[in-house]
């Protein structure tokens, strides 16, 4: 299975914890740092970033703002009350799910996720 | 990081432009990702027709409305599965009525113009519609030719079902309704039909 597909289901949740700690950001921000953070181990694929990104607003859990920077629309997406509430219960079911996984891979509770 | 040129963001607005892209929002994220890898390939060292070229391979390899397809996936997925739902009850319900319409005609029970009008106006005010508008909204996933037949098979059902219960309620142009609705079925559906169903089963085995 490629990262791709491993990643689809923790998109979400990171993108929320990283709306959540920096506040606000704009897509490209989230890639690099997404990769800055993982040593360039996980990369987020823009195909994925934006159609996430914007359900996200659809649902209510961001909001953005839109600067202009020269020419062009720059649009940062932040938390939404709503989606802050989100966060810890996405964070602590991707958590679970984690351990879950590196139970049935290795048989050893993972204690320190 | 040194920005680009006016002519030079004006070329990845086109390149953007060119695919034809409805949602706003989107436009300009993808815009604004377009031109801050394209300035990052730059700053590595790389001239502006490699650099973007290298960011719009990186930031769309399959399109960019690929990346709309998807998000508008993402947006319609509850829609879609509650429509998916509504036709398929109104399918099973409408047919389960007609059939029951027929055997009650022929045995000459009493109801049997009750479950017409009901089988039939459930087609064609519930299963037609939402048939429809399904494949309007996926109109992208078909060839010219079966959304040819989609869309006469809509028409002839619409007749077909208008036509039934017009005969049933005795009210005039139920014939017309009928006749036009099994010549769209006979002559346009049912040919492309098979045909493609041929087409299909043939490419299958060539494989």
């Amino acid at each position: 299975m490629n990262q791709k597909e491993l990643l689809k289901g923790t998109l979400n949740t990171i993108i929320l914890r990283l709306l959540a700690e920096k506040g606000r950001m704009y897509g490209y921000e989230i890639t690099q740092c997404v990769k800055e953070m993982s040593d360039g181990k996980v990369l987020v694929k823009e195909g994925s970033l934006y159609p996430a990104l914007h359900k996200l607003e659809s649902d209510g859990h961001v909001t953005v703002e839109e600067v202009f920077i020269g020419k062009r629309v720059r649009r940062y997406y932040q938390l939404t009350e709503q989606g802050k509430s989100q966060v810890t219960a996405a964070l602590s079911e991707l958590r679970q799910f984690l351990e879950t996984i590196h139970h049935l891979i290795t048989a050893q509770p993972l204690a320190s996720v | 990081m040194i920005g680009l040129s006016d002519a030079q963001f004006e070329i990845l607005e086109q390149q953007l432009e060119k695919s034809g892209l409805t949602r706003t929002g989107l436009y300009h994220d993808l815009l604004d990702h377009y031109y801050c890898l394209t300035e990052s390939f730059i700053h590595q060292g790389l001239a502006f027709d490699e650099a973007a070229q290298k960011a719009l391979a990186e930031l769309a390899p399959e399109g960019f409305q690929t990346i709309e397809n998807e998000l508008i996936f993402l947006l319609t997925f509850n829609l879609q599965i509650k429509m998916k739902r509504l036709l398929y009850t109104g399918g099973f319900a409408s047919s389960f009525c007609i059939s029951l319409f027929f055997l009650f005609k022929i045995q000459h029970w009493p109801g049997s113009v009750g479950l017409g009008i009901l089988g039939f106006g459930i087609l064609l005010l519930v299963v037609v519609p939402t048939l429809l508008a399904s494949l309007i909204q996926n109109s992208a996933d078909f060839t010219r030719s079966e959304k040819v037949r989609f869309v006469t098979g809509v028409v002839a059902a619409t007749f077909l079902a208008g036509g039934s219960l017009f005969k049933i309620a005795y009210w005039p142009g139920a014939n017309a309704q009928i006749v036009l609705g099994f010549v769209l079925l006979s002559f346009v559906f049912l040919p492309l039909f098979f045909w493609q169903l041929y087409q299909k089963s043939a490419s299958q085995l060539a494989v």
